[in-house]
């Protein structure tokens, strides 16, 4: 059948599992980094900053990601900024974006620590900083797994957004096989199991996570 | 030596005002009882005394350091340890953690040293064998023992105890005053918001009666417990001693 | 300095009527995801084991595949089935397909949020499970779950921006073919993104305004200040889960 045309694919199936893998990882990594210094930042309310960063959550929740990632990679040629290819782009769109949504998270969990924690460890003379590091979240971290797994998967499949700048990740790598041999429907349907092997089993993570955190 | 003194404090917390100019002095060895209503302004009086609250007029001398100057107010806590009501351990540390936590962050002691220290505490509230286990695992008489041992470690020459029974149930109330009349009779400087006026008649030097923001009554506990001169005090005394 | 923005008022018409497609694109998936997501919650909560087994599966399945996938899927591998449709209605089906799996979670949480006492009390005044789903146990299950509800819409309006790449001509589409042709990009991007600002805020603002006013008793009190307005609270829960 024409599934042996898929086999003969796999390369660039290959390659667009790696992409999409590393950008995810990437993105992962980036995106939860300016999650937690956005969200430290907040919590501290240091004068100035309040309204930047509001501004920054505003912007990157309530637009597409897709326009933003556009925005960036069509931008940067604009400005002639250089080295921006379309790895850089993807990364940088979705740092931004899963960054503000990701900060929102590790807020809700440093407000979630009860007040008197924050007291308790001033009363003993501990800096702020020893206290948001040794006091605050270390109990944040139980708090914030189950959502941020939950965001992690949204991350994977965003990732597919980076079709639109040319980047060869899964889908694009999907689309070029249809191009090559046609077979839409099989072709589609490998590409989706694909993601759903990496999606589901993060599902079902964050989903026994969210119970254990609920008891804890 | 005067240990605490307040001149004149006045607090707002947005357009309540809480405090309505507290004169108080506290003397070394001194152990001072507060007593009132909720919401009378007596945690805040407390909380204000550790840096926990900025005040709006006044002074605030801890010890020599004007608590009011928001530049010098950080070092009331090397003098002042604090006990909360709702016990406020650090449910990821273990008991013997809880204590070491400042003993190595701010006195900068190395672990061998923080942990004997620790041990020594958690001895002197009679919780030595808890060292290694969680919050959870404790009742909240434990707990609270451990506050109380993880605020003495840092050596504090005033502690400053907020309601610190009122979250527990009867029967554990009474190890947590036990450990809070060794102190006492240690010699402790203590500040100690109460309802438990058992322990007030028994431990205090001087009782403070607070209502609605002012100082009504001070003075021994068996002058003002058995003779208020306040017609507050005596409404308020009927009302919480006649249940 | 104004020169740019000049000319991109040339193209007015075009972005407003990508502003047109992707309002209208929305409502009519949203509507179909809603019912989607009710059929789902029951379906989910059916005593029939494959109801069941069905629910979860379409569950799964959307939430753990990307929408773009999804609606490449339908404009490109449905017409192998001889299904054509055109990038409006595959752009509508797709997003009220992979809404609909995140309402059936919603509406299914609002259902069970409704305490038994309340089954309980209609069984005894008589009323069969027909009207006591219809008047009792669904009106509460929205009440609950109002705002997620509210969020997924503005998730919908989001997503449509996708239906930009099988080349219906909706905001994001329209952005690109602008920058093409005149290579203010900054500019048309902007322009792209405020528009997209602005049909979430209206929106959560409308749904803010509607939960005070169209829900009897009120929704969300009169708002003392300080409490978090539904406005912040939807668009905190974009993309919650």
């Amino acid at each position: 059948m024409g599934w042996q045309g898929i086999f003969e694919s796999s390369g660039i199936l290959f390659t667009g599992l790696v992409n999409t893998l590393l950008l995810s990882v990437a993105s992962i990594a980036t995106g939860t980094t300016l999650g937690l210094i956005v969200a430290l930042l907040r919590t501290a309310r240091i004068r100035g900053l309040g309204l930047p960063l509001r501004l920054y959550l505003e912007i990157f929740r309530g637009s597409p990601l897709l326009v933003q990632m556009l925005f960036i990679y069509f931008g940067a040629a604009y400005l002639g900024i250089r080295g921006v290819d379309t790895f850089m782009a993807a990364l940088t769109a979705l740092t931004l974006y899963e960054g503000a949504l990701i900060s929102e998270i590790f807020r809700a969990g440093i407000e979630a620590v009860p007040r008197g924690q924050r007291e308790a460890a001033r009363s003993l003379g501990l800096s702020r900083y020893q206290i948001e590091r040794y006091v605050i979240l270390p109990q944040t971290v139980p708090i914030v797994l189950a959502p941020l797994v939950g965001q992690y998967i949204g991350l994977v499949k965003d990732t597919a957004l980076a079709t639109a700048i040319g980047y060869f990740e899964l889908v694009r790598e999907g689309q070029a096989i249809i191009d090559r041999i046609g077979m839409p429907i099989e072709t589609f349907i490998v590409i989706a199991g694909i993601y759903f092997m990496i999606c589901y089993p993060m599902s079902l993570a964050a989903r026994r996570l969210e119970t254990r955190a609920l008891h804890a | 030596m005067t240990m605490i003194e307040l001149r004149n404090v006045h607090k707002r917390f947005d357009e309540l005002e809480v405090l309505k100019g507290i004169n108080l002095t506290v003397e070394k060895g001194e152990v001072v009882i507060i007593i009132g209503a909720s919401g009378s302004g007596k945690s805040t009086m407390l909380r204000v005394i550790n840096n926990l609250e900025p005040i709006q007029a006044g002074e605030v001398w801890v010890a020599g350091i004007p608590v009011h100057d928001p530049k010098q107010a950080g070092e009331v806590h090397r003098i002042a340890g604090m006990v909360f009501q709702q016990f406020n351990l650090f449910p990821h540390l273990t008991a013997l953690q809880n204590v070491t936590l400042a003993l190595r962050k701010v006195k900068k002691l190395d672990q061998k040293e923080a942990d004997r220290l620790g041990g020594k505490a958690l001895e002197h509230v009679g919780l030595a064998d808890k060292a290694s286990a969680y919050p959870a695992e404790m009742s909240g008489g434990q707990q609270q023992r451990v506050a109380i041992a993880r605020a003495l470690a840092m050596e504090p020459e005033i502690m400053l105890f907020d309601e610190a029974t009122s979250a527990l149930d009867p029967e554990l109330v009474g190890e947590v005053t036990g450990v809070m009349r060794q102190l006492a009779a240690e010699g402790m400087t203590m500040l100690v918001v109460t309802h438990e006026m058992g322990f007030a008649r028994d431990v205090g030097d001087r009782v403070v009666f607070v209502d609605e923001g002012v100082i009504a009554e001070e003075g021994p506990p068996e002058v003002l417990f058995t003779a208020p001169s306040n017609p507050r005090t005596q409404q308020f005394l009927h009302r919480v001693l006649d249940r | 300095m104004l020169a740019p923005w000049t000319t991109l008022l040339g193209y007015s018409p075009a972005l407003l009527n990508g502003l047109w497609l992707t309002a209208s694109m929305s409502v009519l998936a949203f509507a179909f995801a809603f019912a989607l997501g009710v059929a789902g919650a029951l379906g989910r909560r059916s005593r029939i084991a494959p109801l069941r087994w069905a629910g979860a599966t379409y569950v799964e399945t959307i939430r753990n595949t990307p929408v773009l996938l999804q609606l490449f899927m339908i404009y490109f591998a449905l017409p192998e089935f001889g299904i054509r449709l055109g990038a409006f209605e595959a752009g509508a089906a797709a997003l009220a397909i992979n809404a609909g799996a995140y309402l059936t979670e919603i509406i299914r949480a609002g259902l069970q949020a409704v305490p038994r006492g309340q089954l309980e009390a209609a069984r005894s005044i008589g009323l069969g499970p027909g009207d006591t789903f219809r008047s009792v146990v669904f009106p509460q299950a929205l009440r609950y779950v109002y705002p997620p509800v509210v969020s997924q819409f503005i998730q919908v309006i989001l997503g449509s921006s996708l239906v930009s790449q099988i080349a219906l001509k909706e905001i994001t589409n329209a952005a690109q073919t602008i920058n093409s042709q005149t290579l203010l990009t900054m500019h048309v991007f902007a322009i792209a993104l405020v528009l997209y600002l602005l049909l979430s805020n209206v929106t959560a603002v409308l749904a803010d305004v509607v939960g005070r006013n169209a829900f009897k008793p009120p929704l969300v009190p009169r708002r003392k200040g300080g409490a978090p307005s539904m406005r912040d609270q939807l668009l905190a829960m974009v993309r919650g889960g």
